[in-house]
């Protein structure tokens, strides 16, 4: 048996301590495993990567990271294992993409340190993985949205984490970027990370999840691959009637694929 | 770029300050001193010469006090300012708008009442009045502190506080203290009129008359709060893309915000407690130097501490050079500037005004 990297049981998260987000959901994440978040709006989806991440503490439930309970280690050592992946960031001006990525790094520097080689080579690698190197030291204002999500990912990759925790990574870009962005999660996948993807495109998630999990009013409704959870069964309680479901074949083998269809 | 024209700005700074230090020496209010005995007069201060004849080392002696005042509440006020921009990720944060400066003053005045004589006949009010600028900085630091935790609460949360939340949470707020302020005013002005006076006085700001000990709150203040800039210079910058962009990162949060709030409030609230209610320093300063290096905090931070120095002094000297009295106090004068500062602040980013 594979023993996951994130281990939570029970969740349960209220904001402002009334609004129920998520209510009682057990999660895993194994090394090599990208696993695809899905859910309507307002389903918990972010709330829970959020709670994963150690961004938003837990009101029930515990989250485990590497076998250490993620409320007893400090935001810098949380730092050092998981790195979170906004959707979208604030415009920051006057930052360049190589200053951004770099800040990947705070959680590895102590507070009068200034950056090392080790430093200095972990931004490297992360602008040479997210393949953004030539824009190292462009603006990031000046950036498209693609470029903008791999600098994001660049910023993570410096942290130097196993587990990579990716919030709507293909929201904002065209469909030749969104494939461009997962196949890029998907190599940090295959080089050993363990990577969780909050996403709404089930198509995406069918051709690159290697695992599928399904929020719906803050619990867990599936959790399976790709073929067990990309079903009429299992996904018309959730999302209603308005969807078709197709078998495509794909360089992997036959895929399920789900169209927003058309009713009347 | 801006980051090695940093050095050049730091340079020209502390230039700046110097000659402006030298000027502030060599002509006070009522009085003039040459060179050589500006020399001598600084030797003498230091214990490394004779001092001046007759009064004259006495009056050089508060022309050094003042001069020392002026930079350090400067250099407090416009640190201050930035700390708030940072934390608050807003650049129309400063401690008079988000009503620090005037919690500090109803802090500040409360301790005048009380020790004035209208705090009762206890003893230990009037033995404690002998400490009276050391009673009047704790107090407006209570006052700022306080302040600063309350429009924390209102406008914090966790996300980024929004710029009408904040204008809306200072109006309110300064509405509030400038009525307690107004209203003990008034009672005063029937009922104790010297008590009244030295509110007055004190609101108005001065930077004459100051002892070596509120030389040193002031410049105790910058340093402790200087002090602080490992801890949260480079957080600063992190927390440009929000808070939880921060967490995610690593950087402690709640502690940087409590540290960020405490030495902003610490800063504001010795200088205004020695200098009295200077506005607008820490909304200008911040932002001429980010115009000029970039909004990186690392170097931002140690850069605003000298311009804010620069600011207030060359404002005082100018006006003793130019005016010879003191015509207005410094607190008028920089509420007569800042006020339209404001204003164009407002007019040059109303396409994003128009948004709100």
């Amino acid at each position: 048996m594979v023993i996951p990297l994130v281990h939570a049981t029970g969740v349960a998260f209220a904001y402002d301590g009334e609004v129920p987000a998520l209510r009682g959901v057990d999660f895993d994440l194994a090394t090599e495993e990208l696993v695809c978040i899905l859910g309507p709006n307002g389903a918990g989806k972010s709330t829970l990567l959020k709670v994963l991440g150690g961004i938003l503490a837990p009101d029930e439930g515990t989250v485990e990271v590497e076998g250490a309970r993620l409320a007893g280690l400090t935001p810098r050592v949380r730092a050092q294992r998981i790195a979170f992946v906004p959707q979208a960031l604030a415009a920051l001006p006057d930052v360049t993409v190589g200053d951004f990525v770099a800040f990947g790094r705070y959680a590895h520097q102590g507070a009068f340190r200034r950056p090392t080689e080790a430093d200095r080579s972990a931004v490297q690698r992360a602008l040479a993985e997210a393949d953004i190197t030539n824009l190292a030291a462009r603006p990031l204002v000046e950036l498209s949205g693609g470029q903008r999500q791999r600098a994001l990912v660049a910023r993570a990759l410096a942290q130097e984490t196993q587990v990579l925790l990716v919030d709507e990574p293909t929201t904002a870009l065209d469909p030749a970027h969104q494939v461009s962005v997962m196949e890029l999660l998907d190599k940090l996948r295959a080089q050993g990370r363990a990577v969780a993807v909050v996403t709404h495109d089930l198509n995406l998630a069918s051709q690159f999840a290697t695992r599928l999990v399904v929020l719906d009013d803050g619990r867990k409704v599936a959790d399976g691959s790709t073929d067990e959870v990309l079903r009429e069964e299992v996904l018309e309680p959730i999302y209603g009637p308005s969807l078709r479901y197709e078998i495509w074949s794909s360089s992997t083998g036959p895929r399920p694929v789900v169209l927003p269809w058309r009713q009347a | 770029m801006k980051v090695r024209r940093s050095g050049r700005v730091a340079v020209g700074l502390a230039l700046a300050l110097i000659v402006l230090s030298g000027l502030s020496l060599l002509r006070g209010e009522l009085s003039e001193f040459t060179t050589a005995e500006m020399l001598q007069g600084l030797g003498a201060t230091l214990g490394m010469a004779d001092p001046l004849p007759n009064l004259r080392q006495g009056i050089f002696s508060l022309l050094v006090r003042q001069t020392l005042v002026a930079a350090g509440a400067g250099a407090a006020l416009a640190y201050s300012g930035a700390l708030l921009q940072g934390v608050f990720r807003n650049g129309l944060a400063s401690p008079s708008i988000l009503g620090i400066t005037a919690g500090a003053s109803v802090g500040a005045t409360v301790v005048i009442l009380l020790i004035g004589g209208h705090g009762g006949n206890a003893d230990w009010l009037e033995a404690a009045a002998k400490h009276s600028p050391i009673l009047v900085t704790a107090g407006s630091f209570v006052g700022a502190m306080t302040i600063a935790l309350m429009v924390a609460l209102i406008g914090g949360g966790a996300g980024r506080v929004s710029v009408p939340t904040l204008l809306l949470v200072g109006i309110a707020v300064n509405a509030c203290l400038n009525g307690v302020l107004t209203a003990i005013t008034a009672w005063l002005v029937e009922n104790d009129w010297m008590i009244s006076q030295a509110v007055f006085h004190w609101s108005f700001g001065s930077l004459d008359s100051k002892s070596w000990s509120q030389v040193a709150l002031v410049w105790g203040a910058v340093a402790l709060a200087a002090s602080a800039y490992p801890l949260i210079g480079r957080e600063l910058d992190l927390f440009a893309g929000g808070e939880e962009d921060a967490e995610g990162l690593g950087v402690h949060t709640r502690r940087v915000k409590l540290i960020v709030l405490a030495a902003a409030s610490l800063a504001a609230a010795s200088a205004v407690a020695v200098v009295g209610q200077i506005a607008f320093i820490g909304l200008i300063v911040p932002h001429v130097m980010r115009s000029l290096t970039g909004s990186s905090h690392r170097s931002l931070l140690p850069l605003v501490l000298l311009a804010g120095a620069v600011f207030l002094l060359g404002s005082d000297v100018f006006q003793r050079w130019v005016f010879g009295r003191e015509k207005f106090r410094p607190g008028v004068v920089m509420s007569l500037l800042g006020g339209p500062f404001f204003l164009g602040l407002l007019i040059a980013r109303r396409r994003e005004v128009r948004t709100w």
